[in-house]
């Protein structure tokens, strides 16, 4: 371990270097920023890890069978367990996707799933990623840098070996994929994952493409490659929105997108990881019900559990909220990436009655949690452990089976006393060590 | 019941050639309770393949792709239709019960929306009659992408914001609500009216022309708003100006 803190600089470096960097929009200008890497690692014991991982097949196994439900059947609507408004008030919901059932039914091919320790050790599901959960290559390639670093730091510890997270992800690809290719689509080198998307590209042995290099004839994709050579496309990881993929469809401004992609995936002529339309299982309002569709789909108890949250748009939780909003955490719920998170204990008392009148006018929009005493994980800061509050993203791959990646992303704040982790807030992040016993 | 016999040309011209074009023709009308269709029959200048594809509300389009230069691209349907003007039985879709940004209501339409009376028909022939007369058919007035509450606003506008406004409304009403898109007899371009939900019928209502819909109206497309049922959509590569020439006919025989 010392000699991981030893080399934590020269790390940094070579991340730097290899250009893994996140990009941000500020004020309308593009940046690269370094997403600081901290040489302390997040050690998972065996055991918790095989809780963990029974959890999260559950979790994402049940929000698979979720969004197959909602784009058919909508039994869990009609049996009353999700009201009607939540389902159709969730930005994420996309009637454009109606009636669509994805190659081998797998909406959720790569779920982000965003958990926090408690002080007793007991994980809790902060929220569920089912879109483009982006991150995976960070632990990844900090982890191939780790080892160059210090390989006899691996040799010493049981730690299960984490380089396998882009073969599930061609396994996984290859098990959707209609007859053809694996691509991978980005919207191009000003997104703030574009490392992510050519590392994985190479990885996976896919192509690195932008929307002109694909095109749709006969309800199929083509790939042109660099002679011009036209080649079918069988699985598209696509990075960029659901609602810029095909103007055809979606966003007619878009041009990111291929025109006429929605009507080849209709026709099941192309799988796309992530399936459009995740966004309404992953929606923070729908969040609340995730423990529920375990029970009505699985006829199981949650392994993982919530945190306590509280849906403003049900009276009784409303008025709970109204009492306890300084001590609670107010999400908005069509935001992402940390924004439109409020602390109620930050606010002044106007700040706070204003909250509460525009959580009345528009209850549906927030859902309010009890703030987690989340554990501290030990960073170095100026040669000093300093502690800090960090989450733990856990990657799912669903295909033939559900696997959890003995990995994740773990990301810490760097401000003393916030509870944001985002990078896009400058957080930073660290490995994650599951034990192999 | 009533025959007839339907065309729609579609003519692009471009100023410079374009490539790459990928365009889609949402105009397969279908075959159901209210009408039967036959003798249908697409043609695409430039040749191109033109399979036929579905939506999520139900409609039938044709997906066509041009990879070689073009300096114009012409589209040519043709049909017969037998219209028989029944409403359409079946089930509802949730989603016609919710708004699009296009069919968002405001105050005003609120307040028209309220103090309508009767079966959904007539809520749904009243509401129209204070469309129109808030609204009076006129062209020029409004775009394409001109809202609800835009168009009753500027107090003028065509058949498409008369249609999004009824829409708009009935919804409001908490009754589902649709677009159509579609021919009456004449020569021009395709018309639009409403279909709203009784809770076992789709029962067609013409706000422009003041009516129920009968064996005069051939249904095309079908959607939550005129963005969903837009007959023709494209892209191309390549520097041009795009002029466009639709004709839209339907003669009884």
């Amino acid at each position: 371990m010392r000699d991981l803190i030893a080399h934590a600089d020269s790390i940094n470096h070579l991340l730097s270097r290899y250009g893994v960097k996140f990009g941000i929009y500020k004020n309308n200008t593009f940046h690269e920023q370094l997403f600081p890497f901290d040489a302390l690692p997040r050690i998972i014991t065996h055991d918790e890890f095989v809780q963990l991982d029974k959890g999260l097949r559950q979790r994402v196994d049940a929000l698979n069978m979720f969004l197959a439900d909602i784009y058919h059947e909508k039994k869990i609507v009609r049996d009353g367990v999700l009201p009607t408004e939540f389902l159709y008030a969730s930005k994420g919901y996309l009637p454009e996707c109606e009636g669509i059932m994805p190659p081998a039914g797998i909406y959720s091919h790569i779920s982000g799933i965003d958990l926090v320790q408690a002080k007793d050790k007991s994980w809790y599901i902060l929220e569920d990623n089912l879109r483009i959960p982006s991150g995976a290559s960070y632990p990844l390639i900090a982890r191939e840098l780790c080892r160059r670093a210090s390989p006899q730091t691996f040799r010493q510890n049981d730690i299960v070996d984490n380089r396998n997270y882009a073969d599930m992800l061609r396994d996984m690809m290859d098990y959707v994929s209609a007859p053809g290719m694996r691509v991978i689509l980005t919207p191009g080198r000003y997104n703030a994952a574009y490392f992510e998307h050519s590392y994985l590209a190479e990885r996976t042995d896919s192509a690195l493409a932008s929307n002109a290099d694909l095109y749709v004839e006969d309800n199929k994709v083509y790939y042109r490659d660099y002679l011009g050579q036209a080649q079918r496309v069988g699985v598209i990881y696509r990075r960029l929105s659901d609602e810029y993929l095909d103007p055809l469809t979606f966003l007619p401004e878009s041009l990111i997108g291929v025109p006429g992609l929605m009507n080849a995936y209709r026709a099941g002529n192309v799988a796309i990881v992530n399936a459009p339309g995740n966004g309404v299982a992953d929606d923070k309002g729908i969040y609340y019900f995730v423990p529920k569709m375990i029970k009505y789909y699985l006829g199981e108890e949650p392994i993982l559990h919530n945190a306590p949250t509280y849906l403003p748009f049900y009276e009784e939780d409303y008025k709970y909220v109204m009492e306890n909003l300084h001590k609670l955490v107010v999400k908005d719920v069509s935001e992402a990436g940390g924004y439109g998170v409020v602390f109620g204990s930050n606010l002044t008392s106007e700040k706070l009655e204003a909250l509460r009148e525009t959580i009345k006018r528009e209850p549906r929009r927030f859902i309010a949690q009890e703030v987690i005493d989340f554990i501290d994980l030990p960073i170095m800061e100026d040669g000093q452990q300093v502690p800090r509050k960090a989450d733990l993203r856990a990657f799912v791959l669903s295909g033939r089976e559900t696997r959890v990646w003995p990995s994740g992303l773990t990301r810490f704040s760097r401000q003393p006393d916030s509870f944001v982790v985002n990078s896009s807030q400058g957080g930073g992040f660290k490995d994650t060590w599951v034990l192999s016993r | 019941m009533r025959r007839f016999c339907f065309t729609y040309d579609l003519a692009l011209n471009f100023s410079h050639p374009v490539s790459r074009h990928t365009f889609m023709l949402r105009f397969v009308p279908p075959s159901d309770a209210a009408q039967q269709l036959w003798g249908v029959d697409f043609s695409c200048d430039p040749q191109a393949n033109l399979p036929v594809s579905r939506d999520a509300f139900g409609n039938r389009l044709l997906l066509g792709h041009i990879e070689e230069t073009h300096n114009a691209l012409s589209l040519y349907v043709r049909g017969d239709a037998v219209l028989r003007g029944e409403p359409v039985k079946g089930d509802c879709p949730m989603f016609y019960k919710m708004h699009t940004p296009l069919t968002e209501p405001d105050d005003a339409i609120r307040a028209m929306a309220d103090g309508l009376s009767g079966t959904t028909e007539d809520a749904a022939m009243q509401a129209a009659a204070r469309i129109l007369a808030a609204v009076p058919y006129t062209k020029g007035v409004t775009s394409e992408r001109t809202t609800a509450s835009q168009a009753l606003a500027a107090g003028g506008g065509v058949c498409q914001d008369l249609a999004h406004l009824l829409i708009s409304v009935m919804r409001v009403r908490g009754v589902p609500a649709r677009y159509v898109a579609g021919l009456i007899p004449g020569e021009g371009e395709t018309h639009a009216w409403v279909e709203v939900y009784d809770g076992a019928r789709f029962i067609g209502i013409d706000p422009t022309h003041q009516k129920l819909v009968d064996d005069s109206y051939l249904r095309v497309n079908v959607g939550r708003d005129s963005r969903d049922c837009a007959i023709n959509r494209g892209l191309f590569s390549g520097f041009a100006q795009q002029a466009m020439k639709v004709t839209a006919k339907m003669i009884e025989i």
